[in-house]
């Protein structure tokens, strides 16, 4: 049983156990029930090293601050490039703040389909793409076009402050560690403007205090310009410190959506009654 | 040497390299990004010069493009005169001569621009003209160069199809090959000696600098910057 | 896998000299100018009739067959559309005889494209803003090519026509630049002028003789030739009674004696 094993990793990461999980505090404000910036229905299918895949997704987002968790090769990634314009699902249909910026029917060709240069989607992605032939200034920059010069270059430095590397401005990628490119792909997003924003395990390549900086100050920014984010993590720890609302995602699916405690509570649930019935792998697993 | 025939194949060569790379970046850009079904179809007509006797060519430059045809008349009337025996009817001879030599190091250096960047780009607001220009030309340098070198420096050695549309006019299509050519037939081989070193020259000038520079960028691991 | 690619190392290197081999030598090996093309093959074949060998003739300029043969080009006969060319063949060591033996004597044409100077085809008409283009052999290379410029010139035409002329790599493409319709007016052999193509495409007058030396078409057969009986035999049907008139229904005279 492939998928308990995997369950069982994502939720139980070391040092971490569920009772200390749900003990943690309730972060952030209450989820709002006004209208969804996000709703979403989506249907994909598709090949990736070798494994075939199926999203099938529905949901709705209200909270300013969303986590998905899931394990990896759940879809989450796959997820955040259809949301931003970056594939094209075989069926389904996207609403950003009530403007529908995708509607593909079963089989036919999209209704509506925007492209992710006029979404206005900004994400950052696992690997961090910083363009190598741009240093870290003119990467940060790259979105940036009407303002005038020292308009940009106040904006940059101001970014770069927000992700703590206000002094590798001139350097090139090729000199930088994969957390000081991390950041810079940060700033580089938050300079496009985004209305919302998408981040996949952003903070990966971060030690533990500059990824907490970093994140708060990343949700700071966002709470100003009333940006949600939705970030996609397979750490425990940073569903519950960065989400309102936490969508648990399997195998291309949603399991669970709601606050973080109920979320976890379901998962511990079902974990549970896994392991209940295959005696065995409690054996193997302690 | 011929410093008329110089200075024509030059000349030439030049114009035909800029045309190329105007022409060939954008479907270079298409057939290194498009999912379209006749994209391998597409392919093998843009790399058929690489195989395709020049004669062939020729004879439809010569015939095809002449004023018998609709099409020929048509370009008569532009040019006000035809293709044939003309500066513009090599011009179109070397262009779709040289065509593979800049269209598939370019495909190959654009196909390996590696793709997240130009999502990153795209979600940056980034068009699909604007990432062309802003990271896939920029990253695609030494592509460029390579197209640029080969497509003049084959552009210089081009004989057949210039024998077939050229006429062999001073000035306007004698090209350092045809002339060549016309000093071995007179057994003027001092001459035709002259000419060739010149060519050989040329042309391995050309490939070393391209393959000292490819060299230098694997001893730096393949750095663009 | 090694020993594979061995295995198909070795049969290519086995077949590399069958391969290489040089084309059975009891053929008959022509080089032949470009103005013979439309005239050798009746030749040919009357000859392959009666003499049982077989004969592959070659086309080019009289120019580039010398070229060739002078570099060891392994051709039987030369037919050459002027002496020049075949003596330099001599004068290289190449050729049996001490020099070239005539065997024709061509003429020029001045061919026009359909509805090209409808009134009257002559040479002064060239001058006339209608024609465009004329295209003449090289005469570095084709003799027919010397010959139109030799004409051109004995009658004051060179100031008005230079921008007019193209200049082929041999005959043949002369007429071909003019019957694809590159070139308005053609100045090529009578043996190509009256092929069925060219009749076809247009219509043609003598340049006067008298404004051109006469081209006297010559033949050597070469010293290194694999089949000198053949090309002996070959040279002998052109002069004999039966070629001398097939020579004459396709456009070439019979030599000055």
């Amino acid at each position: 049983m492939p998928g308990v094993a995997i369950l069982f990793r994502s939720i139980l990461p070391p040092g971490i156990s569920p009772e200390i999980a749900s003990g943690l505090p309730t972060s952030g404000a209450a989820v709002a029930a006004s209208s969804p910036w996000l709703t979403a229905h989506i249907e994909h299918r598709f090949q990736h090293d070798r494994a075939e895949f199926h999203l099938r997704l529905d949901f709705a987002l209200h909270a300013a601050r969303t986590v998905v968790f899931g394990p990896s090769g759940s879809g989450k990634s796959s997820l955040l490039r259809v949301l931003a314009g970056l594939l094209k699902p075989d069926a389904g249909s996207i609403q950003l703040f009530g403007d529908t910026v995708c509607q593909i029917r079963h089989g036919g060709e999209a209704q509506v389909f925007l492209a992710a240069e006029r979404r206005r989607v900004g994400l950052v992605m696992q690997s961090p793409a910083v363009f190598p032939h741009l240093t870290a200034a003119r990467n940060v920059a790259f979105a940036l076009h009407d303002r005038g010069k020292s308009g940009q270059k106040e904006t940059i430095h101001s970014l770069l402050q927000l992700v703590e590397a206000e002094n590798l401005a001139g350097y090139w990628p090729r000199e930088l560690s994969g957390g000081q490119l991390q950041r810079i792909a940060i700033a580089r997003t938050l300079a496009a403007d985004p209305s919302i924003l998408l981040l996949d395990e952003p903070f990966a390549a971060l030690d533990a205090q500059n990824r907490q900086r970093i994140s708060e100050n990343l949700h700071q920014w966002a709470r100003e310009r009333r940006v949600p984010v939705l970030t996609v993590t397979h750490n425990l720890e940073e569903a519950f410190a960065s989400g309102d609302e936490v969508l648990s995602m399997e195998e291309g699916r949603i399991l669970a959506q709601g606050t973080p405690e109920r979320v976890l509570a379901r998962e511990r649930e079902r974990l549970l009654q896994t392991l209940r019935a295959t005696p065995s792998l409690l054996a193997h697993g302690t | 040497m011929d410093t008329i025939a110089l200075l024509l194949t030059l000349r030439l060569a030049l114009v035909t390299t800029v045309i190329l790379l105007v022409i060939a970046v954008p479907l270079a850009y298409w057939l290194a990004f498009t999912r379209y079904r006749w994209k391998t179809l597409v392919q093998a007509v843009c790399s058929l010069p690489i195989v395709l006797p020049p004669t062939v060519l020729g004879f439809y430059l010569l015939v095809g493009l002449g004023p018998r045809t609709a099409l020929g008349r048509a370009i008569t009337h532009l040019l006000g005169h035809p293709l044939a025996f003309s500066f513009a009817g090599l011009v179109v001879g070397s262009v779709i001569y040289s065509l593979p030599f800049a269209v598939q190091p370019l495909t190959s250096g654009f196909a390996a621009v590696d793709r997240s960047l130009l999502d990153a780009a795209a979600t940056l607001g980034s068009g699909r003209w604007d990432r062309m220009v802003r990271v896939v030309l920029p990253l695609s340098r030494g592509s460029l160069l390579t197209a640029a070198v080969l497509s003049f420096a084959h552009t210089v050695g081009e004989f057949g199809v210039v024998l077939m549309i050229g006429g062999n006019l001073p000035g306007a299509t004698r090209t350092l090959s045809i002339a060549l050519y016309d000093q071995v037939q007179d057994f003027q081989y001092a001459q035709a000696n002259r000419t060739a070193l010149f060519l050989l020259a040329v042309c391995l000038l050309a490939l070393t600098a391209l393959y000292s520079r490819s060299q230098r960028r694997d001893a730096r691991g393949g750095d663009l910057v | 896998m090694f020993s594979r690619a061995r295995r198909c190392f070795v049969l290519c290197a086995l077949l590399l000299p069958a391969m290489l081999a040089p084309a059975q030598s009891k053929t008959l090996r022509i080089a032949a100018a470009a103005d013979l093309q439309p005239v050798l093959p009746a030749f040919i074949q009357n000859f392959q009739q009666s003499s049982g060998i077989t004969v592959e003739a070659s086309y080019a300029s009289s120019s580039t067959l010398a070229t060739q043969i002078l570099n060891g080009a392994p051709y039987d006969l030369f037919l050459a559309a002027n002496l020049a060319f075949p003596q330099k063949v001599v004068d290289g060591g190449l050729a049996i005889e001490p020099k070239p033996v005539p065997y024709a004597l061509g003429s020029l044409i001045l061919w026009a494209r359909k509805g090209v100077l409808p009134r009257s085809l002559t040479m002064q008409g060239l001058k006339d803003s209608s024609v465009h283009r004329i295209a003449v052999a090289n005469p570095i290379h084709a003799p027919y090519g010397a010959a139109a410029i030799a004409a051109i010139q004995s009658l004051g035409l060179t100031e008005a026509l230079k921008p007019k002329l193209v200049f082929a790599e041999n005959i043949a493409q002369a007429a071909q630049f003019g019957e694809s319709g590159n070139a308005d007016c053609a100045l090529i052999s009578k043996t190509i002028a009256i092929t069925p193509t060219m009749q076809n495409a247009g219509r043609f007058v003598p340049v006067p003789a008298n404004t051109y030396p006469p081209i006297q078409q010559g033949a050597v057969i070469l010293r290194n030739a694999p089949n000198q009986k053949g090309a002996e035999a070959f040279l002998h049907y052109l002069q004999s009674a039966s070629g001398r008139s097939l020579l004459a229904s396709s456009g070439l005279e019979p030599p000055p004696q």
